[in-house]
């Protein structure tokens, strides 16, 4: 009996993997929908789904780049902390002080690099025509997904907390004073006013305000943004991804003609 | 060419099939197993099956197979040494395919003896295996008698009174093969049908008929026929090799790479299967043997292939990937070892010993750094100060000091310790402990937490411990 033979028939191993060696087509076919991870891929898959000119993996690279910005991240995490004190120069630390000073800009690499994925991944659904019934609905949820890229971006442009951070994120925020109804700025503002002119949307109190947690970019906003770009946004992400790629086996697999 | 496999099958069908138990002539068998390898092991043994084949009923070809397996394992039971008999098995093959090829002529013309000698004297590396070859045909042939284990080495002299037997033997071997395989068996038998005349040779070729034809049918025919031509007959080596060859080499010539591939990649040097260990009847673990035989002209083939393996892409790309994760691996837990440290130093300067009154407790340096500098009479009469650990020895709560009653009080459990730190009420187990103290070359008292000294071991005699005023 070999090593080998030992350790596949141990019962640590059998207990982890319920199949036999993928020697067969029953025991690959097991090996995918008996893994967590691999289940998520088909068993099988179209021709034209592997075809790299169609489908440009954009989307996968789109994921693979999620997972980059995860792993990074939350190593980024060990010795970042946003406040006023610490942040610029933990940043800084980041870079000169900490083994594998590459790992910031990995994590900003890899952030441009999805969202250059995730439109080029749009654009491809949409010139074969992947967006259309019964895939509407998940090019909505793609949509979303769209939105919740740039918004990782844009809350984690600010942890930096150098000038251009701060004025970056300044100019940003001004732009949701001009929300509609909720922007002290936006149109229809006025119409949110009680009686005889109080107005319930004011510089302390708009879409501005609730996104800054403050009248103006400040360590309120950091923090504010921290989480935003930490937990909030990625779980919610998350969340979506799980319904795109759900929906992309329920609705036919991947781009290929119905 | 798509006959080949038809032997293989055929034997391995007959196997299946039939229950017999095979004991057929194990003399014969004994000289046939060297040959049998190549037979066995891949799908495409020989052309010249073909002929031999219909001829052999079932029961013979079972008691061929067995009979071969018998020798096998006679031979290596027989004392051939197993090193030996391994390495030179495989070796020898492929020299005496050299051999027939390049030597024919010599063949013809010399004696046996004559023979050997030269082949030895010309080509250094060919000679080695004929003579490894007639090991294997001699344990076998002596584990078919009982008698002694024969040297391995080419001991033509111990053997040449044989000689007559064994050429006619090979002649009519050779005769078979050519009529059989023609081609490139035919070329051989003309060299060697020198004597076939004398009337031993009558009896060894109907006796060998059946093995050579066996032997024939899967390019082996030259080494049956040995065999069963009387023992001491079927001692002669070199020429049954040499025909041998000439019919493996078409054989192997035509074999696919696969095998090769397979056997390259094994890593094996083929010298465990021409001895043939496989105990166990299964047709499965033959094919082995075959490969390891392999044309000399195909090694650099081989070699490149095996090469291929190892540089393919794939190999390179995997590794890479390996490596980097691994690196990746390494560095993400090195990261998480910070260069940097936001903690304050150890070291503290508490201002001169002349600021401290005798007997003072001084409670400035409590809060951030932990510790009290106390100045107090010790055991010995000395005027000394020492900075005391804040915290209770028994469950790390800071004591506070009480004045009044000169003693360390701590909150939580009420340990309580004298004025140079020793324990006397309370749960607390052992005196506070010292921090490392000094003096800076300013007059500075400096106190260092990285180094602390515990009583019960003794350590407040080390001059570290205290500062003498």
């Amino acid at each position: 009996m070999s090593l080998r033979d030992r350790i596949a028939g141990s019962q640590v191993w059998k207990s982890v993997f319920r199949h036999g060696p993928p020697t067969d087509r029953r025991n690959r076919t097991q090996a995918i929908l008996s893994n967590l991870y691999l289940h998520m891929h088909p068993v099988s898959v179209r021709k034209q789904g592997l075809a790299l000119s169609y489908t440009w993996c954009m989307g996968g690279a789109t994921f693979f780049l999620f997972l980059v910005e995860v792993v990074t991240g939350v190593l980024l995490m060990f010795y970042y902390r946003p406040t006023l004190e610490h942040a610029y120069n933990d940043v800084l630390a980041l870079r000169d002080v900490a083994t594998l000073g590459v790992l910031r800009e990995l994590h900003r690499w890899a952030a441009h690099a999805m969202v250059i994925a995730v439109m080029l991944h749009m654009y491809r659904v949409f010139l074969t025509g992947s967006y259309k019934p019964p895939r509407e609905f998940n090019w909505v949820v793609g949509v979303l997904l769209l939105v919740l890229t740039l918004l990782l971006s844009f809350t984690g442009y600010l942890l930096p907390w150098d000038q251009l951070a701060v004025w970056a994120i300044t100019v940003g925020s001004n732009m949701a004073r001009a929300t509609p109804i909720l922007g002290l700025e936006g149109p229809g503002a006025d119409l949110l006013t009680l009686g005889d002119g109080v107005r319930l949307i004011t510089p302390g109190s708009d879409a501005m305000y609730v996104m800054l947690g403050g009248r103006s970019v400040g360590e309120a906003a950091l923090n504010r943004f921290y989480v935003l770009h930490c937990v909030a946004i990625p779980l919610a992400a998350s969340l979506l991804i799980m319904v795109h790629f759900w929906r992309v086996r329920k609705d036919g697999g991947i781009s290929g003609p119905l | 060419m798509a006959k080949r496999p038809s032997v293989q099958e055929i034997l391995e069908a007959a196997r299946r099939g039939t229950s017999i138990p095979a004991q057929g002539e194990p003399p014969a068998p004994a000289a046939s197993a060297p040959p049998t390898p190549p037979a066995s092991t891949q799908p495409t043994p020989t052309p010249g099956p073909d002929g031999p084949r219909p001829r052999l009923s079932l029961q013979e070809k079972l008691d061929k197979a067995e009979a071969e397996r018998a020798a096998r394992v006679a031979a290596r039971e027989a004392g051939a040494a197993p090193a030996e008999a391994t390495e030179s098995g495989k070796p020898s093959i492929r020299e005496k395919l050299e051999l027939a090829r390049a030597a024919h002529p010599i063949r013809d013309v010399a004696p046996r003896e004559a023979e050997s000698k030269a082949e030895e004297a010309e080509d250094a590396p060919p000679a080695p295996a004929a003579p490894s070859k007639a090991m294997s045909l001699k344990d076998k042939l002596a584990a078919a008698r009982a008698g002694g284990p024969v040297a391995a080495k080419p001991d033509a002299p111990a053997e040449t009174p044989a000689a007559p037997g064994p050429k006619k033997a090979l002649s009519l071997a050779e005769k078979l093969a050519a009529a059989r395989a023609g081609g490139a068996v035919a070329k051989e038998p003309p060299a060697s049908t020198e004597a076939p005349a004398s009337p031993d040779a009558d009896a060894p070729k109907k006796a060998l008929s059946l093995a050579e034809k066996l032997a024939a049918a899967r390019g082996t025919a030259p080494k049956p026929s040995g065999p069963k031509a009387e023992a001491a007959a079927a001692a002669d080596r070199e020429p049954p090799s040499a025909e041998v060859a000439g019919t493996r080499e078409v054989a192997e010539a035509l074999r696919d790479a696969g095998a090769r591939k397979a056997q390259e990649a094994a890593g094996r040097p083929s010298g465990p299967a021409p001895a043939g260990p496989r105990a166990p009847y299964s047709p499965e673990s033959r094919p082995e043997p075959a490969a390891i035989e392999t044309p000399p002209g195909s090694r650099l083939q081989l070699d490149r292939r095996g090469l291929l393996v190892f540089v393919s892409w794939t190999f390179i790309a995997w590794t890479a990937l390996a490596a980097a994760l691994a690196m990746l691996s390494w560095m993400m837990v090195r990261f998480l070892f910070p260069n940097a440290e936001a903690e304050p130093p150890s070291t503290v300067k508490v201002g001169r010993p002349l600021d401290y009154e005798p007997g003072e407790v001084s409670e400035r340096f409590k809060d951030r750094w932990g510790f009290w500098v106390v100045r107090d009479v010790d055991d010995q009469g000395r005027d000394v100060i020492y900075a005391l650990q804040t915290y209770c020895t028994h469950l790390g709560c800071p004591p506070t000091w009480l004045a009044g009653e000169r003693k360390f009080k701590c909150p939580c459990h009420g340990s309580g310790f004298y004025k140079d730190g020793v324990n006397f009420e309370g749960p607390a187990p052992r005196p506070l402990e010292r921090y490392k103290i000094g003096l800076a070359d300013d007059g500075q008292i400096v106190v260092d937490k990285a180094q602390t000294f515990r009583k019960d071991l003794d350590q407040w005699s080390d001059p570290d411990s205290y500062l003498a005023v």
